[in-house]
C-alpha cells in the first residue's frame, strides 16, 4: 500500500526543539555508570577527570539519548512532532531496528540539551517476517546551550501489525 | 588508579578485545531503565513482561548500548574515544540470564575527507557482541579514535 498524500507531505519536515528536563548532572551519569558497572575514570573520577585532556568529568557518550528522555510528572506538553502526525492506517505496534549514534563532541555536567527530529524516509508497506508495517527512519541532532552540535542518532523503527 | 592506553599503531585488524560476563537481576535491569529514563513497565513490571510473551523483564535499548559501550571503552581506556556506535537488536535478555560482551577489531583505518567529523582521526572499528546462554541478543559496531606514539 502506498502512503496518503498527507504521510508523504511530512517526510523532510523538522520538529520543533525537544529540550531536556534538566541539566547533565554527576548525579545521573554516577547511576548510570553504576547500573552499566562502568569504570571509566572520566565519568565518575573527579581527580583523574580534571587531569585529563577535557579538564573535567564528562558525560559517558552513550548517554546522549537519555538527557532528553520526557518527565513522568508533570508530563511534559511535547512540541510539533512530524513522526507524531503520521496516519498510517492499519498498523499500531513499534519496534527499533536499527540505530546510529554519532558523537561530536563531549557533553558536560551542567549542559542543557536539545534535539530537533527529522522525518527522513517512510517507506510504502512493506511485508516482514513479523507482520505488514512501514519502515520510518528519522534523525535526532543533538544541541547544547551554546547552540553547538554534540551528537546525532539516526534511527530506523517498523510500525506494523503483527502477523495473526 | 594506573590507566591502560591502546596506541593506534599497536593494534591489529583481528585481534581479540576482550569480555565479560554479568548476571542480570531484576534489580539491575530495572535500575538500568530508570538509570536511562525508561518507564516502560516491559523493564520493571514481570506481570507485564510475561502477558508481552517474555519470561520475565527485559534489559532496555539504552542500557544495552550501554553494556556493549563499556567494553570498547574498558578496552582503550579513558585516551580513547568513542565516535559512533551503530547497534542492532537481535533478541532478548531477561532477568536471570546470564549476559557475556565479547569483540574484536574489525577495521583499522584514518578517517578519509569524505567522512566529514571523522577527517583525520586515527580510528578502529569494534564489532562487540552480546549474547545469552539462549543465543544473540544485541551487537554493535563501534568506532573509536585512538591516541597515535608519534
Amino acid at each position: 500500500m502506498a502512503l496518503s498524500e498527507k504521510d508523504r507531505a511530512l517526510i523532510g519536515k523538522e520538529s520543533e526543539p525537544v529540550h531536556a528536563p534538566d541539566e547533565v548532572s554527576k548525579s545521573m551519569i554516577r547511576h548510570f555508570c553504576e547500573m552499566m558497572e562502568d569504570p571509566n575514570p572520566l565519568y565518575t573520577d573527579e581527580e583523574y577527570a580534571k587531569n585529563s585532556k577535557y579538564g573535567g568529568i564528562i558525560a559517558p557518550p552513550q548517554m546522549l539519548m537519555v538527557w532528553c528522555m520526557p518527565r513522568m510528572w508533570p508530563f511534559p506538553e511535547f512540541p510539533w512532532i512530524p513522526m507524531a502526525e503520521l496516519d498510517l492506517p492499519g498498523v499500531d505496534t513499534w519496534i527499533a531496528t536499527d540505530m546510529i549514534h554519532e558523537f561530536h563532541k563531549p557533553v558536560r555536567p551542567g549542559d542543557k540539551l536539545y534535539y530537533i527530529m527529522k522525518l527522513d524516509s517512510v517507506s510504502d508497506m512493506k511485508r516482514t517476517r513479523i507482520g505488514e508495517g512501514h519502515f520510518i527512519t528519522t534523525t535526532q541532532t543533538y544541541y547544547n546551550q551554546n547552540k553547538e552540535m554534540v551528537g546525532r542518532e539516526v534511527r530506523t523503527v517498523l510500525k506494523y501489525k503483527p502477523n495473526e | 588508579m594506573p590507566q591502560n592506553i591502546v596506541y593506534w599503531d599497536d593494534v591489529t585488524e583481528g585481534q581479540d578485545i576482550g569480555s565479560y560476563s554479568l548476571e542480570m537481576t531484576a534489580v539491575k535491569i530495572s535500575g538500568g531503565a530508570w538509570a536511562t529514563r525508561d518507564t516502560n513497565p516491559i523493564h520493571h513490571d514481570k506481570d507485564f513482561a510475561q502477558k508481552a510473551q517474555q519470561k520475565n523483564v527485559i534489559v532496555n535499548i539504552m542500557h544495552s548500548e550501554g553494556i556493549l559501550s563499556r567494553l570498547a571503552t574498558d578496552w582503550s581506556g579513558p585516551e580513547g574515544e568513542m565516535k559512533k556506535n551503530r547497534f542492532n537488536i537481535e533478541g532478548n535478555c531477561c532477568a536471570g540470564d546470564t549476559m557475556t560482551v565479547s569483540g574484536n577489531v574489525i577495521r583499522k583505518w584514518v578517517g578519509g575527507e569524505d567522512e566529514g567529523y571523522l577527517a583525520g582521526m586515527h580510528l578502529v572499528e569494534l564489532q562487540v557482541n552480546s549474547v545469552t546462554q539462549d543465543g544473540p541478543f544485541c551487537n554493535a559496531q563501534i568506532t573509536m579514535a585512538l591516541p597515535t606514539k608519534s
